[in-house]
């Protein structure tokens, strides 16, 4: 056998393998070590700090699981969030995560490592995503071997996709779910393959630890039964299938009821689920799902019971057994689903029901999930920001998985067709797209190396002999024919692996496509090669060279657009912002952590705060004060009764304010230093999810001027009239002296009088300069933080002389009050 | 406010210690006009006896003179403050409508039904009380009620906007689920014995094909059986009072026993059945 | 599986024709003949458990669903015992040798055991 490069001899296959699995475990160590580094660009740039907002729900729920305990933990009742109604924690989260954190936290301090609950928070995520990594390498090892698995880990380690969920601090549900829904899969395709009790059981407790951590587990529930069903229409029922099945299943189906949050939702529609908005539509795609797993274990309970009878009677016998079976199944189904229809347990064909096909019905009818940035659609650029390469070369893992088409690669086919669907829809579903893309990428990947690294040569032997019967005398003829076909995809190649690096996002998708189809025709050549003696095949080192060289390039521009990617876009913690000033130099605009501070020094500890929900969980969270609405947005009329209050005028807002026991209102302004996620640009929504309770009082028309959204002297008198557009204006025009007032992030110049206020009390801190600090104590101390981001007013208790409050500002302003006739409460009877 | 009040108030009483002047009503005096000028009605009030009820129409007009004298001398005074007060006694309605006294102590009120001031109270069918109050810093506050007043019925008031919230609530009454309850005793003895009476079948079946168990107490197998069981009987205990964490810490440390066990065991069988086949 | 099921597809035959009553008395000869011991005996413990499962439930629809989280469990435990059992029964069936390379029996009764000491947890867990 001819090799293109000369191999040793000397080694025992012993010494073989032995390497080769000490190099995979060194392997395997360093892309965790690679994919827990490159988290921690976070801690690294700013420090360990919880990121975002719903992260710190999950730290404070995990600090009260650390300090008091399990049970105390499950029957947590928050009163101060949603003020008045308060929260029952316990049964309305995924306890997962601050179980996970809360274990690991008394684990290490049953060794004796006294480390603070908030440093196992920051770093839980990158953690799991080593585990991630070798899960992924896992799977990826069933479906094609250990080298495709390396490169799998590998990708999943580092790319963008993930990381954006998975950065230290970034404590949230999916911090620790895309581990376990990898290893789900893998116990899945381990316990298929293997007929395995065992791991069908794994993979159930593994679920049951996903239904417990993410709502996403309804994925799964989706993934396993799907691929059984589309493995049973494939005619490839097998007992092995039945096992995994059908213990995954029972197993799983009682376990994942025992979280609250799921509770009896696989054996009950419970309608009140329905009312949560957010939920609705999926509620029914749940409802769904359950039924079509049931389906799928009664359908895999028939058919095997079906091949038990036929493994005893002739064929014939079996058909007739099986037509009376049929029939009478059908007859009992039929009035079974009539008995249920009459008594009313299940409405079949009503409306609602076709909601579930429509992905974008949420969104259209529900304006607080519109409102969320990652419901919206998926962008084509985020696809290679998220992905780079590999979303080129994940069509052609699929191919290839297509070619080898066994079950575990069926699996990988429907995951992959399900994962692209649902994160075009919504950006946030990326995250479920992003394992099976490493996945698929991989294989392909490696089936490229796999043909181009092997030193085989082609059997050019056989081609003289065949040549030589020809009566040709020349091989290299026979050679270079056999060689066109190869040559011909390699040769457009090359002509493009010079541009690949100057443009690597437009070009290489042909690139790659040309490198995945030529891989593919190697693979088939290489494989029938050795079967039919064709000589299909790489010959040469050059071509080699050049291919792999070709490969390593785009591997590192990989990790080059990771890195750079992980430390510019998803490292923030968005608590802390970073801004970068014309020398360089990093500057740390630290404003949302000063007025929260500020609240949990200077305020009462039950002084209710109020503010649009995006801030719920911070203000619980680090200013500890109770808030009206949250993150968790399961009121609807509460967010809207906020959203109300904020764009009524204040003589409306002022009674709402009272009627909740509000002392302090919160808004976020960027006007100053161009911060583009302020209340200013989410207020439309606020104004459309009022809009949606009291469509009499608040109209979204009303708040633009001609159909634009304006703040300056053109805004509409509504929108100026506002307690949201007041708050953010008040006395910003005296940071300018003389000078017109500017809005930095609308880029908008705002009146140069700016509105007043009466109903609420103002004091910026910031300005220490005009030496206008009055001491917290006085009656309307307020707060306004460094670069004006965070502004705190304080609701103005009732006028002492029971006045309304605007006259009162007005008497004390030394104004004349207009004299207005006192009216008469005597009313004539008409027609007298 | 309140401060303020009490001040005067003191102040009022010592003024009348020092003076003990009164101020009283000179020659009252009440006349009722239609809109043509008509006069229809002339009276003096009298000043002990009260006076039989007026009647007002809808356009008629009601004039009253008097003068404010000191202890009932010719001399007029003007009193600081004079007011004639409306009241419906049974709605509470009132009305106060401040009048304006000459510096002799003489004043005029004219109240005209076809534009009756803001102060006239809704009135029903029921009369109004009018009464006359006057205050001064010198003399003892004065009230003098003149005569019952029948106007026009006016429509009755449309209440506050916030009447709603100043009335007590009604006690909130929580409806809840009927509590489910057991059914009789009879039928749950009944059903425990169908849902137990399968354990008869199994035993019988068990029996017709012939349990047999050769190694059950085998040194090798024993302990894996036991070991089983004794999961099982933890997992009751769990049921029974255990803590999850218990259950957890326990389960883990019997696992490693009976995997040992297991594969013993298990491997042993393994022996006996390649032997056997 | 087969006794209670069989015994169920049973009732339909009385009104189809006598061919299918003569396929069923044939599948069940074939079954006690080809059936080994051990099979049987599993097979005897499924029969238990889909009754014990059809009791509860039945009772379930007659009588009250009240502790439902108990019905739930013993129902749940029935349908897992019942597959976790069916799955053992294949496993050891010699006809599926081929099928099941990775499991030997002992194998098979380890993952059974283990697979039943998870659910008995949940089922305990849930039972209230």
């Amino acid at each position: 056998m001819p090799t293109a490069y000369p191999l040793p001899k000397d080694l025992s296959p012993a010494i073989v393998t032995n390497t080769a699995s000490l190099l995979r475990i060194i392997a395997l160590g360093l892309i965790s070590g690679a994919a827990i580094a490159s988290r921690l660009f976070a801690v690294v740039n700013f420090e360990s700090i919880i990121h975002e907002f719903d992260p710190w729900f999950n730290y404070r729920a995990t600090r009260v699981l650390a300090s008091k305990g399990f049970y105390e933990f499950w029957n947590w009742f928050d009163p101060t969030a949603w003020y008045p109604l308060g929260r029952v924690v316990g049964g309305t989260i995924y306890p997962g995560l601050m179980a996970t954190s809360g274990v690991i936290y008394n684990l290490l301090h049953a060794l004796h490592l006294p480390v603070d609950i908030r440093n196992i928070c920051v770093l839980l995520a990158p953690g799991f995503s080593a585990l991630t990594a070798w899960a992924t390498y896992m799977f990826t090892k069933e479906l094609k071997d250990e080298s495709a698995g390396l490169l799998a880990a590998a990708f999943i380690g580092i790319v963008p996709g993930y990381i954006s969920r998975s950065v230290a601090g970034s404590y949230d549900n999916e911090a620790i779910a895309i581990f376990l829904l990898m290893f789900t899969f893998f116990c899945w395709i381990k316990a298929l393959k293997q007929g395995s009790a065992f791991f069908g059981t794994i993979a159930a407790v593994f679920y049951f630890y996903m239904v417990a951590a993410w709502g996403g587990y309804v994925f799964i529930t989706n993934m396993i039964p799907l691929h059984a069903l589309v493995l049973l229409l494939m005619g490839r029922f097998s007992s092995r299938l039945y096992v995994a099945y059908s213990t995954w299943y029972a197993i799983g189906t009682l376990a994942s009821m025992q979280v609250p949050f799921v509770g009896f939702q696989p054996v009950r529609t419970s309608e009140h689920m329905a009312a949560l908005g957010e939920h609705s539509s999926s509620m029914y795609q749940l409802i769904f799902i359950h039924l079509t797993l049931t389906g799928v274990f009664g359908l895999l309970q028939i058919v095997a019971f079906a091949q038990l009878v036929r493994s005893h009677v002739s064929s014939k016998q079996f058909q007739e057994l099986l037509v009376s079976a049929v029939i009478s199944a059908g007859v009992m189904g039929f009035f079974a689903i009539v008995a249920l229809t009459y008594k009313g347990w299940i409405a079949p064909w009503t409306g609602r029901f076709y909601s579930l096909w429509d992905t974008g019905y949420a969104k259209k009818y529900i304006p607080i999930i519109a409102s969320v940035s990652e419901h919206q659609p998926t962008a084509w650029p985020s696809f290679f920001m998220d992905l780079h390469f590999l979303i080129f070369l994940f069509p052609a893992g699929v191919v290839m998985c297509f070619r080898a088409l066994r079950d575990e690669h069926v699996f990988v086919i429907i995951y992959a067709v399900m994962a692209s669907y649902f994160a075009g829809v919504m950006v946030r579903l990326m995250l479920t797209l992003t394992p099976v893309v490493c996945v698929a990428s991989a294989v392909a990947m490696s089936s490229l190396l796999d043909t181009y690294l092997d030193p085989k040569e082609p059997d050019t032997d056989e081609q003289k002999g065949r040549s030589a019967l020809v009566g040709t005398t020349s091989a290299s003829i026979g050679t270079s024919a056999t060689a066109a076909p190869v040559a011909a995809p390699k040769k457009t190649k090359k002509t493009k692996e010079k541009e690949a690096p100057v443009a690597p996002g437009g070009v290489l998708g042909d690139l790659v496509s040309g490198v995945a189809s030529s891989a593919a025709a190697a693979v088939q050549a290489s494989e029938t090669a050795s079967t039919s003696k064709s000589t299909k095949g790489i010959f040469g080192l050059d071509t080699r060279f050049a291919v792999i060289m070709n490969t390593i390039g785009l591997l590192l521009f990989f990790v080059l657009h990771c890195t750079w990617v992980t430390s510019s876009a998803y490292s923030s913690p968005s608590v802390v912002l970073a801004s970068t000033s014309p020398d360089g130099s990093q500057h740390i605009i630290d404003d949302f952590r000063e007025a929260y501070y500020w609240l949990r020094q200077n305020t009462a500890e039950d002084a209710v705060v109020m503010s649009w929900w995006d801030y719920g969980y911070q203000i619980a969270g680090m200013a500890d004060r109770p808030t009206l609405v949250d993150n968790n947005t399961w009121n609807n009329t509460h967010i809207a009764t906020v959203g109300k209050a904020m764009s009524s005028p204040e003589e409306v807002a002022y009674p709402i304010l009272r009627k909740h026991d509000v002392s302090y209102v919160l808004v976020i302004f960027g006007g100053l230093i161009g911060y583009s996620g302020d209340d200013l640009n989410k207020f439309l929504w606020m104004v459309r999810i009022a809009q949606g309770v009291w469509p009499d009082e608040i109209q979204e028309p009303n708040y633009f001027n001609k159909g634009e959204y304006r703040v300056d002297d053109r805004a509409s008198p509504t929108m100026r009239e506002s307690l949201m557009y007041k708050m953010s204006y008040y006395r910003f025009a005296d940071l300018f002296g003389a000078q017109q007032p500017m809005d930095r992030v609308r880029g908008q110049q705002v009146p140069a009088k700016g509105p007043t206020l009466d109903y609420l009390g103002e004091h910026s801190v910031g300005f220490r300069c005009r030496g206008n600090v009055s001491n917290s104590s006085s009656a309307d101390e307020a707060f306004t933080s460094e670069n004006w981001i965070v502004r705190i007013y304080e609701v103005k208790k009732d006028d002492i002389l029971g006045r309304d409050l605007k006259i009162a500002n007005a008497f004390s302003e030394g104004k004349k009050r207009k004299r207005s006739k006192p009216v008469s409460r005597r009313k004539a009877i008409r027609g007298w | 406010m309140i401060p303020r009040i009490t001040f005067h108030l003191s102040w009022l009483v010592i003024a009348a210690g020092v003076h003990a002047a009164t101020l009283s009503l000179q020659s009252p005096r009440v006349t009722i006009s239609s809109s043509d000028a008509t006069q229809l009605l002339s009276d003096t009030l009298p000043s002990i006896k009260r006076p039989e009820p007026l009647t007002l129409g809808a356009s008629d007009i009601l004039k009253l003179t008097f003068q404010v004298t000191e202890n009932g001398e010719g001399k007029g005074v003007q009193p600081h403050q004079t007011f004639l007060r409306f009241y419906d006694s049974v709605s509470g309605e009132e009305g106060i409508q401040p009048v304006r006294v000459t510096p002799g102590g003489k004043a005029k009120f004219e109240l005209n039904m076809a534009r009756p001031p803001a102060s006239l109270p809704p009135t029903t069918d029921r009369p109004l009380a009018v009464s006359l109050i006057l205050g001064s810093f010198v003399h003892d506050p004065a009230k003098y009620d003149l005569f019952d007043l029948y106007v026009p019925t006016s429509s009755t008031p449309a209440p506050h906007p916030d009447e709603a919230s100043f009335h007590v609530l009604p006690p909130i009454v929580h409806t809840f689920r009927p509590e489910q309850k057991l059914p009789p005793k009879v039928v749950s003895i009944v059903f425990a014995a169908l849902v137990l009476s399968p354990w008869a079948i199994l035993l019988g079946l068990w029996g017709k094909i012939g349990l047999s168990v050769p190694h059950l107490v085998s040194p090798r197998i024993l302990p894996f059986t036991a070991l089983l069981g004794a999961f099982e009987v933890l997992l009751v205990r769990y049921w029974v009072g255990l803590k999850l964490g218990q259950v957890l810490l326990y389960g883990g440390i019997l696992a490693i026993p009976t995997i040992f066990a297991g594969k013993t065991a298990l491997a042993t069988t393994g022996e006996w059945r390649a032997g056997k086949h | 599986m087969a006794g209670p099921k069989t015994a169920k597809l049973s009732s339909p035959p009385t009104t189809t024709p006598p061919e299918t009553s003569v396929a069923v008395s044939m599948l069940w000869e074939s079954y006690m003949q080809q059936t080994p011991n051990r099979l049987k005996l599993i097979d005897a413990f499924l029969a238990f458990i889909v009754l014990s499962g059809v009791t509860q439930f039945v009772y379930c629809v007659l009588v009250t669903n009240f502790p439902f989280n108990a019905f739930l469990s013993g129902f749940g435990s029935s349908i897992g015992q019942f597959v976790l059992t069916a799955s053992l029964r294949a496993q050891v069936n010699p006809q599926n040798r081929s099928e099941f390379k990775d499991v030997s029996p002992e194998r098979a009764f380890a993952d059974f055991a283990l697979g039943s000491i998870v659910l008995h947890f949940f089922v305990f867990n849930f039972l209230g």
